[in-house]
């Protein structure tokens, strides 16, 4: 038959009375019910500009032959990068102790008058260097995390150290998650000269951020935060970030928020959910719900759109990486929402005693609970061969989307994951964290690609975004 | 490439020669040309005018040729300067033949069309310079798979330094062990492909062949296995202005590793002179255009607009435009002597005169 053609594999979703089309590496069309019967039946008019878009994007062709397959295999391939690059993100977890007690804080830190006994040795330091020699990546970024790392900063000063002999053949990033509460010039110093990159946590203007993020005498700490900034700005520092933890306090302000980071000077933000573990868990007067949380980021979205189209330059960090996912043909480094999960095979933590596990929540809830199920080893007893064993690669093959129910005849599979240790943790998490998930992508698909303004800031989000896998493989 | 009229008595045709010496006296300008082994006199001036070697004798009007030209005496009497050497832009035809019909071919082969690898070699083997660059073209140069890498291995040989640049429909590299014997003779070259169309039904429409499109594609995906070198081309008119935005976001997310795209206007010479609605030129596609412009741009594509004059594109679009026309073909009409960017613009081919009709003024 002249007008018979073949059609190629895709999940679909429906929007109010259209169709929602998406294959497996993430290319999506959309598709009102007339077409869409008229496609899935082969009666669709292969001169039509929808039967062209349908092959240009792989969801249909004349004939399947092996040019098609092997090209739409280098697509998957390239769109799942991240399963064949070897672990990238190291975390260290330097010391327990920290400067403030924020409200909600999830890492169980200590006092920062602590016994200095429990933090990150030099014998600790050392061997982890050595175990991510044996990683085979080239491009690596170690991140150090507390508590405040700060207060170990004899720990982290080595490992940059020791990093330029032993990992000489990659390239390494270095980040540090500080609270910038007390910095000093030495610091300020070394920051610069070994071009390290801060995150910071900021949650809103004085008043806001000062509501949760205190010290042990529950004093604000904005002013130092901001003025910290100024200092590391001044030397020449270039690369600062901040992230927003979301609370009762500040979830109804979102817009506040944003205009206090811009009054800093940032020109992106990270709105995040906060942690249900540590002093967050089942705290009411602190938390909320998913429907909450999600219904205030996306009206914090329409309004960081709205300041784009009036010409200011300003993103949001999450968004710009499933905007990554949706848009262009890569992968990404963001190991929360990958398939199979990034834990373990993308990134890893260290806590101070070596203890090696797949995730920041992993290590949490073993610190909360004594839970060891996915502490994977220890960098001073265990090779890191031995810290890949059969446990591990269970957890690995129970996120992938395409074995999970539900998640693998999901339109959306493509651009989401699923966290192995918040599963475990919680029942009612699968379902929340669907919940959440889907309803960000529905508004996505629904109220922002449709929209050409929009789409358009929202591709040059996806384009510069910080992470970038830009191999074709 | 300058062609000459003349006409030719007992010379072995085609007559291939390296002009090695110019010489003017009160007759005229002597050139003397040496062939593969021959010798021969080109004169112009009194009293006779012509080019005389052993046996043979060639009469031409008038003549243009500098010191290490090649010049080719063809069957039909033409002289053709096959190799320029104060040109930037050789190139040497390989074959007028095609596996391809292109609705819009501006160089149709004429009659049953010829093969010129061999000639082709010894124009190489005459040159006493190296070009910077060397275009290699046809028809479809791949047609004659052997006989290109024959040529491909002498010329690398003898032109170490020159790049070449395949302007190639990549059929033909569909086949993964003929890329890998090609790179193996050259690594270095530049593939110039055609793509038509985000999808095969157009492409294949606009190429005349019904498996052009993967073909081509797959011939892409050898070529990126082995890191080479490719710029894509389209040719914009109305067949496939219309998905021009479609186009650009597929090679975005299929072929992001090409260097560089080619977007070119349409010239309407060839087998496009007799469709009069292929030109397209005017605001009706300023926004297609600019979608276009603003995918590849924010996936760090290079691209570049050739043919076009500056009125009839979107202003935000005017940097990425080539002046790329050769000067002889250039032509301005009365509305460009007031126009501020005549400079800048690239003017308009000398076929398409007729055809720029209502451009935005500036």
């Amino acid at each position: 038959m002249i007008n018979s053609y073949e059609i190629l594999p895709f999940n679909f979703e429906t929007l109010d009375s259209n169709f929602l089309l998406i294959n497996d590496f993430g290319e999506y069309h959309y598709l009102n019910s007339k077409d869409f019967y008229l496609f899935s039946s082969c009666k669709l008019y292969k001169q039509s500009n929808t039967y062209k878009d349908l092959c240009s994007k792989f969801f249909a062709c004349d004939k399947l032959s092996n040019p098609i397959i092997n090209h739409c295999a280098t697509r998957y391939r390239t769109k799942f990068r991240h399963i064949f690059e070897p672990v990238s993100l190291f975390m260290l977890v330097v010391t327990y102790r920290c400067n403030q007690q924020c409200r909600y804080c999830h890492a169980t830190s200590s006092d920062e008058r602590d016994t200095c006994e429990k933090d990150m040795s030099l014998e600790v330091a050392t061997k982890t260097v050595q175990a991510i020699a044996k990683f085979s990546t080239n491009l690596i970024k170690i991140e150090f995390q507390g508590g405040e790392p700060t207060l170990n900063f004899d720990i982290i000063k080595h490992v940059v150290s020791i990093s330029k002999d032993i990992l000489s053949d990659k390239v390494v990033e270095f980040v540090i998650c500080t609270n910038l509460l007390h910095i000093d010039s030495e610091f300020i110093e070394f920051v610069y000269e070994n071009n390290i990159i801060i995150s910071t946590s900021i949650d809103g203007d004085r008043e806001l951020h000062d509501q949760n993020r205190v010290t042990r005498n529950s004093n604000g700490t904005y002013e130092n935060v901001v003025n910290n900034i100024a200092k590391l700005r001044k030397r020449g520092v270039g690369r600062i970030s901040a992230l927003l933890t979301v609370t009762k306090h500040n979830l109804n302000s979102l817009k506040r928020v944003i205009d206090s980071y811009q009054f800093i000077g940032f020109n992106s933000i990270f709105i995040r959910e906060m942690n249900p573990y540590g002093k967050a868990h089942n705290n009411s007067e602190i938390s909320y719900s998913t429907d909450e949380f999600v219904s205030a980021y996306l009206e914090a979205l329409e309004y960081i759109f709205s300041l784009n189209k009036d010409g200011v330059v300003f993103s949001e960090e999450f968004m710009s990486i499933l905007s990554r996912k949706i848009l262009t043909p890569y992968s990404t480094g963001f190991v929360d929402l990958q398939s199979p999960s990034g834990y373990a095979i993308n990134s890893l933590i260290v806590n101070p005693n070596g203890d090696v596990f797949i995730s920041d929540e992993a290590r949490m809830v073993h610190r909360a609970t004594g839970d060891d199920y996915f502490l994977m080893g220890n960098v001073i007893n265990d090779s890191t061969k031995s810290w890949y064993d059969d446990r591990c690669a269970s957890h690995i093959s129970s996120s992938v989307l395409e074995c999970i129910p539900g998640c693998s005849w999901c339109a959306f599979k493509p651009y989401c994951g699923v966290d192995p240790v918040r599963m475990n943790y919680s029942k009612r998490s699968a379902e929340t964290h669907c919940y959440k998930h889907k309803k960000i992508f529905r508004y996505i698909f629904d109220r922002v690609l449709r929209d050409p303004a929009k789409l358009r800031i929202l591709k040059s989000w996806a384009y510069c975004s910080s992470d970038n896998l830009d191999f074709f493989q | 490439m300058k062609i000459f009229q003349g006409a030719s008595t007992g010379l072995e045709l085609p007559f291939i020669a390296r002009v090695d010496c110019i010489k003017t006296d009160e007759r005229g300008v002597s050139y003397l040309v040496s062939g593969k082994n021959k010798p021969a006199l080109l004169r112009t001036g009194s009293p006779v005018i012509g080019l005389s070697t052993v046996g043979g004798w060639y009469r031409f009007e008038n003549i243009d040729i500098d010191m290490g030209d090649i010049v080719t005496i063809q069957d039909n009497g033409q002289l053709h300067v096959a190799i320029s050497s104060n040109s930037t832009e050789n190139s040497l035809l390989l074959t007028d033949r095609c596996n391809h019909h292109c609705i819009m071919c501006a160089q149709p082969k004429k009659g049953v069309g010829g093969v010129f690898y061999d000639e082709a070699i010894d124009i190489v083997e005459l040159m006493d310079f190296q070009p910077v660059a060397l275009g290699l073209t046809g028809g479809e140069p791949l047609l004659y798979k052997e006989q290109f890498l024959e040529f491909l291995k002498f010329a690398s040989t003898r032109l170490p330094d020159t790049y070449f640049q395949l302007l190639t429909n990549g059929t033909m590299l569909n086949d993964y062990d003929y890329v890998k014997k090609i790179n193996q003779i050259n690594s270095d070259i530049n593939y110039c492909i055609p793509l038509y169309a985000d999808n095969e039904v157009d492409h294949n429409m606009i190429v005349g062949n019904k498996q052009a499109f993967w073909k081509t594609m797959n011939g892409l995906s050898n070529l990126a296995r082995h890191n080479s070198n490719i710029e894509i081309r389209n040719v914009l008119f109305s067949k496939n202005i219309s998905r021009i935005a479609e186009y650009a976001e597929f090679i975005c997310k299929n072929i992001p590793f090409v260097s560089h795209v080619a977007l070119m206007g349409i010239e309407m010479v060839g087998k496009a002179s007799t469709h009069h609605d292929f030109y397209i030129f005017n605001h009706e596609w300023h926004k297609s255009l600019d979608e276009a412009a603003c995918a590849l741009y924010l996936s760090k594509i290079n691209f570049s607009f050739y043919n076009i004059p500056l009125c009839v594109i979107p202003k935000s679009l005017h940097e990425f435009c080539r002046k790329s026309i050769s000067p002889w073909k250039i032509r301005h009409i009365a509305r460009c002597s007031g126009c501020d960017f005549k400079d800048e613009c690239c003017g308009i081919f000398f076929s398409n005169v007729e055809f720029h009709q209502h451009p935005a003024t500036i």
